[in-house]
């Protein structure tokens, strides 16, 4: 009997418990910074009587207690998010019912259940991240959550842990063909295929449509990405890689906005290249949720359908939600020519409470200069000389923001300084405009690529002079002129204090970690670039270079169902060859011999010797005798004699012998 | 081994019935191993279709990746499935026979000839729990398989399952095995009835006719006078008779279990009432004989000749 078992119900061992906890922990540990407060406690608080389980046979929780914890658990998460739809709030509720699960497994079924609700928690995660690094944890965490489903299966014939790790990474990895065969081929559909819950694109970070005091310094406390731009010859200097987002005309004294939504779907007409000669360049724009595409300051084409609007901006027909990749043409300088009178009207738009105080010093700029180019300089002046200081950090502003910076507190960031300055300029009687984007970009040379991440979010200024048109103005560069050569550094930022700015890490301190920084970015970019922006445009393009054209359902199935089988019939003809090879020639020779007198009805006994079976066979069929003596008796000198030196000659004798054996008809053979 | 004609390999009867019986030792070869997803299988099939859907509808291409990584490990399974009962040989071991009504045993030696091992190996006879083992590479291992009786005769194991679910539980693999194994079913043991007198009980000439008190003798009605000490109380509980134990003295008394003397019952009945006997006597260290229509057990004694006895009421007729 051994170690044979009856299988009955039976309570699961502590190390299927201990499977069960590991997996469950790994899957939870990434939602956790996502999952509300009260819920991160009542994770700590499953946890204790998990760990506790495996120590000792703790009793799963009641059911009486079950149902109100189940209640709690899901009231909670709908109090929280005032839904139960959606991906916050369904990955809250999924934990919930994990965990309550995992304290109440009293079968084999209810821990195969916990451990698919890990599966589905480890492909939620992705709807929050798909970073490289993210995929590489939840791929190890697939390892155990795989190794636990195998404990819950063999449960009772308990082995120890490293079988099972073993067991899960053989099977990822001949998995793996196939998986790469299904990404590749899987016809790709475009989703959404139904509605999505509305909060499926929260979380992305970008540019807003509007600008109040601090929009812009909140937004530069983000490390993410906006995008990566890489040049084709020529690189714009560091004064030049403006790059253009939202362009801002309205002003409620506060507030600034796209304003009247008409100005925007006109197409401009293609404008005159200026002196400058053009650049080229890609853009890989990270999602955000909004309509902008993102490009250098000035953009006249691109390589997707876009809205080009009047003031140079380029606007996706859909919110960008994915990552989206496009070349682009632009011009550092293009002379835009007239202003028509609506336009003219809407760039000199002023709150209807203006300062008197402002509008008094736009004025006497006016009345002391000559141009319109001499009122810009005195204005740019002005924030250079007085006691302006650049700070991720400003007060904050009351009920006239414009007034209360530029007399009172003069400390402001970006966005004050564009803000103010237009305000300026208008009461002055020069068209301007506020134009958000960012500025700058550092270089990754790993990757010949420019990374813009939302800390380089700027905010600057248009004026409409009446030689060459719109020109750019960047009132913060006459405040913090380090500001255009370098990137902020938000973690530099003190309360009311000057902004600090990267400085270049010297080659002994910093060097190696921003290097490896360069090499984890690159990485980055080439997961996007290869694996995550796989969808049903790039498999298109993926099948037309293998030469298949329009490929119908039909043609695709058929193909998937053969490169589905390849990758599968490897695995199995892997498996055998492994399961039979290593046999030893005699052994097989004497076996074969066995078989082929088993055919005859002499099959061996269990526990009989081969010189017993001989002798039984020798005395069932007298005429076989001489034969199966000789073979016996080499077969017992091979495999229990001594070593001989001619064991390999013999060894070919003896299987000479049986094959004869097997060849050796007569008409007698059947009556034997 | 037995290899399957064509025929015998592509009849549908097979999958549900097997192969029927076969004689030498049952390898598990490629044609004889069966699979199918598990009602967990199932569930699992059903949650990798919800991870698409998800996946497109996000048109998130990790889940993609995800759901065909854990879609493929369940495909790729299968294979481990499969191969966790291939290559198994089977072979007949002992049986253990039982009386009627209680459990008979069978001794199945399972041949793991390859060097992987084999965990989660389960055995079910129809109608009973299964029994799971677990081999070792290279290990062949006796596994005793229970099934309950209910008549005298013999019983042939019948259509072993054997199954696996290892590794993931997702599929289950399995193939039938029917082997030459038949266990011996003894009668079920009849009422403690007065053994028959006159022609079992064969007093010698040198004997003191029945009285004594060092052996066993048999037993008689009990008559006033009689020692209460050598009343059978078990069967006076039973059966409402008194009977007296008697007692042989210096000789051994041997007895004839007679078919013939127990005319009027139905032929189980009397197997039962001999298989009784027979259990008694042994019991009681009295050598005894067994005389069955066309057949005759001679005068023995011992666990092998109370096996043969009953051997022979198990095969009668």
């Amino acid at each position: 009997m051994g170690k044979s078992r009856q299988t009955q119900p039976q309570p699961l061992p502590h190390q299927t418990r201990g499977w069960l906890l590991a997996a469950v922990a790994l899957v939870v540990l990434p939602h956790l910074p996502r999952l509300p407060g009260w819920l991160a406690v009542f994770v700590a608080a499953a946890a204790l009587p998990g760990l506790l389980q495996l120590q000792h046979p703790v009793r799963p929780l009641p059911r009486i207690l079950l149902l109100p914890a189940t209640i709690a658990g899901g009231g909670g998460v709908l109090l929280h998010y005032d839904t139960l739809l959606g991906k916050n709030a369904g990955v809250a509720l999924l934990v919930v019912m994990l965990l309550l699960k995992l304290l109440e497994v009293r079968s084999p079924r209810d821990a195969r259940l916990v451990v698919f609700l890990c599966y589905f928690l480890v492909i939620a995660n992705f709807l929050f991240s798909q970073s490289l690094s993210m995929a590489a944890y939840l791929f190890a965490a697939t390892l155990v959550i795989t190794a636990a489903l195998a404990a819950v299966t063999a449960a009772g014939g308990a082995r120890p842990a490293g079988h099972y790790l073993r067991l899960a990474a053989v099977l990822l990895a001949q998995s793996a063909p196939l998986m790469l065969v299904l990404f590749l081929f899987f016809p790709r559909i475009e989703g959404p295929v139904w509605g999505l819950p509305e909060d499926a694109w929260s979380g992305m970070t970008g540019l807003g449509d509007s600008m109040s005091p601090g929009a812009i310094s909140r937004l530069v406390q983000s490390e993410a990405p906006a995008f990566r731009a890489r040049f084709e010859g020529r690189t714009p200097r560091a004064e030049q890689r403006y790059w253009r987002g939202p362009v801002l005309w309205f002003t409620d004294g506060r507030t600034w906005s796209a304003g009247k939504l008409e100005l925007l779907p006109q197409v401009r007409e293609p404008g005159k290249p200026g002196d400058a000669a053009a650049f080229d360049y890609s853009i890989t724009l990270e999602p955000h949720n909004r309509h902008w595409l993102l490009a250098l300051d000035l953009p006249v084409r691109l390589s997707i359908p876009a809205i080009h609007t009047l003031d140079f901006q380029m606007l996706a027909w859909q919110p960008v939600r994915r990552r989206t990749r496009y070349t682009a043409t632009s011009y550092t300088h293009i002379d835009t020519g007239t202003l028509n009178s609506t336009l003219r009207a809407a760039a000199l738009q002023l709150p209807d409470k203006a300062s008197a105080r402002v509008h008094d010093l736009a004025q006497n700029w006016r009345k002391s200069s000559a141009s319109d180019a001499a009122v810009v300089r005195q204005a740019l002046a002005y924030f250079n000389e007085q006691d302006f200081v650049y700070t991720l950090e400003p007060p904050r502003l009351g009920a006239d923001p414009v007034d209360e910076f530029l007399f009172t507190t003069r400390r402001g960031f970006c966005e004050h300084y564009a803000a103010a300055f237009v305000v300026l300029m208008r009461s002055a009687g020069i068209p301007a405009r506020v134009v958000t984007g960012y500025q700058g970009g550092e270089y990754n040379p790993l990757g010949d690529y420019w990374l813009v991440r939302q800390s380089d979010a700027h905010a600057w200024a248009e004026v409409w002079l009446p030689d060459g048109g719109w020109q750019r103005i960047d009132p913060t560069a006459a405040v913090a002129p380090e500001r255009i050569q370098r990137s902020l550094d938000p973690a530099g930022a003190a309360a009311g204090a000057a902004a600090a700015f990267r400085v270049p890490d010297s080659d002994l301190t910093g060097g190696s970690l921003r290097r490896l920084r360069y090499l984890l970015d690159a990485m980055d970019n080439q997961w996007h670039e290869w694996v995550l922006s796989y969808g049903p445009q790039r498999q298109l393009e993926f099948l037309a270079s293998l030469g298949i054209d329009r490929a119908s359902w039909q043609h695709m199935a058929l193909a998937l169902l053969l490169l589905t089988g390849m990758p599968l019939l490897g695995v199995a003809l892997w498996m055998l060859l492994r399961q039979s090879a290593p046999q030893d020639p005699v052994q097989r020779a004497w076996l074969q011999f066995c078989r082929r007198l088993a055919r005859h009805d002499l099959a061996r006994r269990p526990g009989e010797g081969p010189r017993d079976f001989a002798r039984r066979v020798a005395a069932a069929r007298p005429l076989l005798a001489g034969r199966v003596n000789a073979i016996t008796a080499l077969y017992i000198a091979l495999r229990y004699g001594k070593p001989a030196s001619h064991a390999s000659r013999d060894t070919a004798r003896l299987r000479r012998m049986v094959r004869r054996f097997s060849a050796w008809r007569r008409p007698g053979w059947a009556r034997l | 081994m037995q290899s399957l004609s064509l025929r015998q390999r592509f009849s549908p009867g097979r999958f549900l019935r097997g192969s029927g019986v076969e004689p030498g030792p049952v390898v598990l070869d490629r044609s004889r191993v069966y699979i199918l997803p598990t009602p967990a299988g199932l569930v699992f099939a059903g949650m990798l279709v919800l991870m698409l859907f998800g996946s497109i509808n996000y048109n998130n291409s990790m889940g993609h990746l995800f759901t065909f990584l854990v879609a493929s490990m369940a495909l790729v399974s299968i294979l481990h499935t499969w191969r966790n009962l291939a290559g198994l040989g089977f072979a007949a071991g002992r049986t253990r026979p039982a009386f009627a009504g209680q459990r008979a045993g069978y001794e199945l030696l399972i041949d793991n000839p390859a060097a992987l091992c084999r965990p989660g190996i389960q055995l079910e006879l129809p109608g009973e729990a299964a029994v799971v083992t677990d081999l070792e590479g290279r290990q062949t291992r006796s596994v005793l398989l229970w099934r309950g009786t209910r008549h005298r005769g013999l019983l042939p194991l019948g259509r072993c399952t054997v199954s696996t679910r290892y590794p993931l539980g997702l599929f289950r693999a399995w193939a039938f095995v029917e082997l030459p194994l038949v266990c011996s079913i003894y009668p079920r043991p009849g009422p403690a009835r007065l053994a028959p007198q006159s022609p079992a009980y064969r007093p010698q000439q040198s004997g003191d006719k029945g009285r004594g008190v060092d052996d066993f003798v048999g037993f008689r009605p009990w008559r006033p006078g009689d020692s209460p000490r050598h009343v059978f109380w078990k069967a006076a509980a039973r059966d409402q008779t008194l009977l007296v134990k008697q007692f042989g003295g210096d000789r051994a008394d041997e007895v004839w279990l007679d078919w013939a003397s127990l005319p009027g019952l139905e032929t189980e009945a009397r197997l039962s009432q001999l298989c009784r006997w027979i259990i008694d006597a042994h019991d009681n260290h009295q050598p005894f004989g067994l005389r069955l229509p066309g057949r005759e057990i001679a005068i023995g004694s011992g666990a092998v000749h109370r096996q043969q006895c009953l051997e022979a009421l198990a095969r009668f007729g």
